[in-house]
């Protein structure tokens, strides 16, 4: 049984929808008259570059204030090239999308190494630095503009005519938003996604975060690239105010009242807020007010935009109790499939700490560490709470760059490496505080950690799609199989936080298996768990360890690391205190002391092996 | 006297029942205890109950004041704490503020002050990095911050959604005798937790859920000694 119902409308309808949906778009035009057919025209420029801004913030989540700006470079470009240089229209046209692209790769360029809202500012930058250069530069007609852009030519039809114009913009239309589609429902995009929802976590499943968020600029601005370009073709005419900053929020509006996260939203908000606009067109005192008032309206009211709105209307039809909620009750987790059992790929020592120190202003979080863990070992890492554990993953796994000391997998020094870069050497990791990507569907959870291609064979997508395609339905499968064999195949579609606590932890462990590590960290994973589900832990942890992979263990149910663990490591205020079998370290009265006091309270799992 | 009662409580994600009718009633200054497996609808009880997801209620009273249609923001004010699975600290606000803000629905006064002293006192720890960042605590430290914050709001009824998960077995019992020490106060608590022998010794009466039904409730002396509640429901 799904979880959610709400996806479950037949593709048949969905088809019929969009084959409806086309039919009307091309009969429209009979229905206009030539102002009205010039209006549409503009509301689809607007449309694409909707879908190429929700790309950048609903789909990647980084605030992108220059959308308009990369219009405006393309449709410069080829006002410039074809009035100045006499290139011909579609020559033009192509190295002024190129020339957009370039400037998105720029604005992209501090994305490698800045945070987000930081960006921002530098995309605002950019926007405002280019309405200030067109309206200065000689070259760009200053505030004049540049007219005299001759129209696209194609054999047997006269683009001048807006009725023709319109058709061919539709098709353009239609294959950039089916190409967004495909990137938001392939790799690509759901890496995007899996970074905007957490981008911590999806760099510890080996995203390249820096990489993928350049991208993102990239392929928002060849959207603005197209739009520019028809633009200029279209109006022939471009002047600076046409890409200011005021248009940016206006398409920002747009963006935002049809719903970021759906480009189908994103087109929904660029259509309505067209057609406002031209209702408004005699009253542009009032135009900003009713936009600003929209867009607060809709933030507080539907925060998801229109395109959340059939969803927030079936939850509520069901709660007033006119659409029947079913009696379905929440699946059990299934049973766990055994791995294969393989020698562990290294030999020797597989992880070694020499000295690590780990410093917060002030704080000494790990003071000298060293720590060697053996290749096919299930290593346990207990300690009292604020001792330094879940640090000491954070910085073999690369979340944290240590103060002094060396991290060594194998025989390569890693020290301070990124989080991606570590996950791509084998190191997996789980998280105390669960860091599943709350909009991904359990399956897509786990396909974002699946998918081994690097950011730069996005390429890719530009040439030869049904690659891409095949190697996304390679994936899913590897991502059922993997479901499977983690008893998760019922929770498939469910968004990770619908589940319960405990099979959100299973949801994790398989997502961190994804990618066949050679080292699973797993920080306290039995927490939440009962005692049935614990014994189920302790058998999917031997079986990981018996596939070849080395397994290090934060845990407090002293039941499970005594059943489970070769050799137990002991942390206490950021120093090992002790270190040994967990018969050895039990006895310890340094470690009783500072850890287990009297522990009648620790939650006992039976040891018999036979379970 | 201030019992809580509940009574038809349902949830529903998406056309999913995660509780079904359950009924429960925690009476003035005793502690209840949900256990049951994963997935059984505790959590999501206790979140209902809160009115952090949407619920549908047939009796929801605290003493003589019906709760049924009261948001989250405003149960705080009825008396009613929440201590939430998984902590949900303000990472990015030192300690204090964390604490100050769990009595943001009363009016600041001596007895806010006091408030903070007495949750040092619980929680030592605390006191001693009240001034570090929330985000930078290790997460049985968050643990005691979220408990602790839900206590400044000074409620009368405690629901703690798995106060000892992540928590070191001394810990735990640390945890174990600030509940008891606050039900000797008069404090009334309901206990979700996966850690049943917590969860016997802090409470009197315990119910059973599985599959968003309670299947069985009892004394938690009874229970804790019931070798089928043992085997089917917490897997011992």
């Amino acid at each position: 049984m799904k979880l959610r119902v709400a996806g479950g409308r037949s593709l048949r309808s969905r088809v019929a929808g969009t084959v409806a949906l086309a039919a009307c778009a091309w009969l429209l035009p009979y229905r206009l008259d030539t102002y009205m057919i010039h209006v549409a025209n503009v509301v689809i420029l607007f449309a694409i570059l909707a879908v190429g801004l929700g790309l950048v913030m609903g789909i990647a989540g980084q605030i992108n204030l220059a959308q308009i700006a990369f219009a405006g470079v393309a449709a410069y470009a080829t006002a410039i090239l074809t009035t100045r240089a006499g290139f011909g229209f579609w020559t033009a046209a192509l190295l002024a999308i190129l020339i957009a692209s370039a400037m998105g790769l720029l604005v992209g360029m501090p994305a490698l190494r800045m945070q987000s809202h930081y960006l921002g500012i530098v995309t605002l930058g950019l926007a405002l630095a280019f309405t200030n250069w067109v309206t200065n530069a000689h070259v760009a007609g200053g505030a004049e503009g540049i007219s005299g852009i001759p129209a696209p030519e194609l054999p047997f039809v006269d683009l001048r005519n807006d009725y023709f114009f319109y058709y061919v913009e539709l098709i353009v239309f239609a294959v950039t938003l089916a190409f967004g589609l495909f990137v938001v429902h392939t790799p690509l995009g759901r890496k995007m996604r899996a970074m905007r929802d957490d981008s911590l976590a999806a760099g510890a499943v080996g995203v390249e975060v820096p990489q993928l968020r350049m991208t993102a600029f990239l392929l928002s601005s060849v959207y603005g690239g197209v739009a520019g370009v028809f633009y200029a073709g279209l109006i022939r005419y471009v002047a600076p105010e046409t890409f200011s900053i005021a248009n940016m929020f206006l398409l920002l509006a747009m963006v935002i009242i049809g719903g970021r996260q759906s480009l189908v939203g994103c087109v929904v908000g660029a259509v309505a807020l067209s057609l406002l606009r031209e209702v408004l067109v005699d009253y542009p005192t009032y135009a900003q007010v009713a936009y600003g008032s929209i867009v607060v309206l809709t933030v507080v009211f539907v925060p998801t935009g229109l395109a959340g709105l059939p969803k927030r209307g079936r939850a509520l039809l069901r709660r007033i109790g006119w659409l029947r909620s079913e009696r379905g009750v929440v699946p059990r987790l299934g049973a766990f499939r055994p791995y294969a059992e393989e020698p562990p790929r290294n030999r020797g020592n597989i992880l070694r700490l020499a000295d690590v120190t780990m410093r917060f202003r002030g704080l000494t979080a790990l003071q000298d560490v060293s720590l060697e863990v053996a290749a096919g070992e299930i290593r346990g890492i207990v300690g009292p709470n604020g001792s330094g554990k879940t640090t000491l993953f954070n910085v073999v796994s690369g979340l944290y760059r240590p103060t002094s000391g060396r991290v060594l997998l194998g025989e390569r020094d890693m020290t301070g490496l990124r989080p991606h870069v570590l996950a791509r050497h084998g190191v997996a990791r789980t998280f105390q505080n669960l860091r599943l990507f709350p909009l991904l569907s359990v399956r897509e959870n786990v396909l974002v950690a699946l998918d081994q291609t690097s950011v730069l064979g996005a390429w890719r997508y530009a040439v030869w799609q049904p690659g891409v395609w095949r190697h996304n339905r390679a994936l899913r499968a590897q991502a059922d199989e993997l479901l499977d064999r983690f008893g998760l195949t019922a929770f498939a579609d469910s968004a990770p936080g619908e589940l319960p606590y405990g099979t959100q932890r299973r949801v994790e462990i398989a997502r961190a298996m994804a990618r066949r590590p050679r080292i699973l960290l797993l920080d306290e994973p039995a927490a939440g768990l009962n005692g049935d589900e614990v014994r189920e832990l302790r058998d999917i942890t031997r079986s990981i360890r018996s596939s070849g992979v080395t397994v290090v263990i934060i845990e407090h149910n002293m039941g499970l690391v005594m059943s489970l663990c070769e050799r137990v490591t002991v942390f206490a205020s950021g120093r090992i205190i002790a270190d040994g079998t967990p018969a050895e370290v039990a006895r310890s009265p340094q470690v009783v002391e500072a850890y287990l006091g009297d522990s009648a309270m620790s939650e006992d799992v039976p040891t018999e092996a036979s379970r | 006297m201030t019992d809580f009662v509940v009574e038809g409580l349902s949830v529903h994600y998406g056309g999913v029942c995660a509780v079904n009718g359950i009924g429960l009633t925690v009476p003035a200054g005793e502690s209840i205890g949900l256990i049951g497996a994963n997935g059984a609808g505790k959590s999501s009880a206790l979140k209902a109950l809160m009115g952090l997801v949407p619920r549908r209620v047939a009796v929801l009273r605290f003493g003589e004041r019906d709760l049924s249609r009261v948001k989250a923001r405003d149960m705080v004010r009825h008396g009613i704490g929440y201590v939430p699975e998984g902590r949900h600290v303000f990472a990015g606000l030192p300690v204090e503020k964390n604490l100050l803000l769990g009595a943001y629905a009363r009016p600041w006064d001596a007895r806010t002050r006091a408030g903070l002293d007495e949750v040092y006192e619980l929680f030592p720890v605390l006191g001693e990095m009240k001034n570090r960042l929330a985000g930078a605590l290790s997460g049985g430290q968050q643990q005691m911050l979220a408990i602790g914050r839900a206590l400044m709001s000074r409620p009368r009824l405690l629901l703690l959604d798995e106060p000892s998960m992540g928590l070191s077995p001394k810990l735990v019992e640390t945890i174990l005798a600030v509940l008891q020490r606050l039900q000797g106060q008069g404090l009334s608590m309901l206990l979700v937790e996966q850690n049943a022998k917590l969860t016997f010794e802090a409470t009197s009466t315990c119910l059973v859920m599985e599959n968003g039904e309670v299947a069985m409730s009892g004394s938690s002396g009874d229970l804790a000694h019931d070798s089928r509640v043992r085997k089917i429901y917490l897997g011992l």
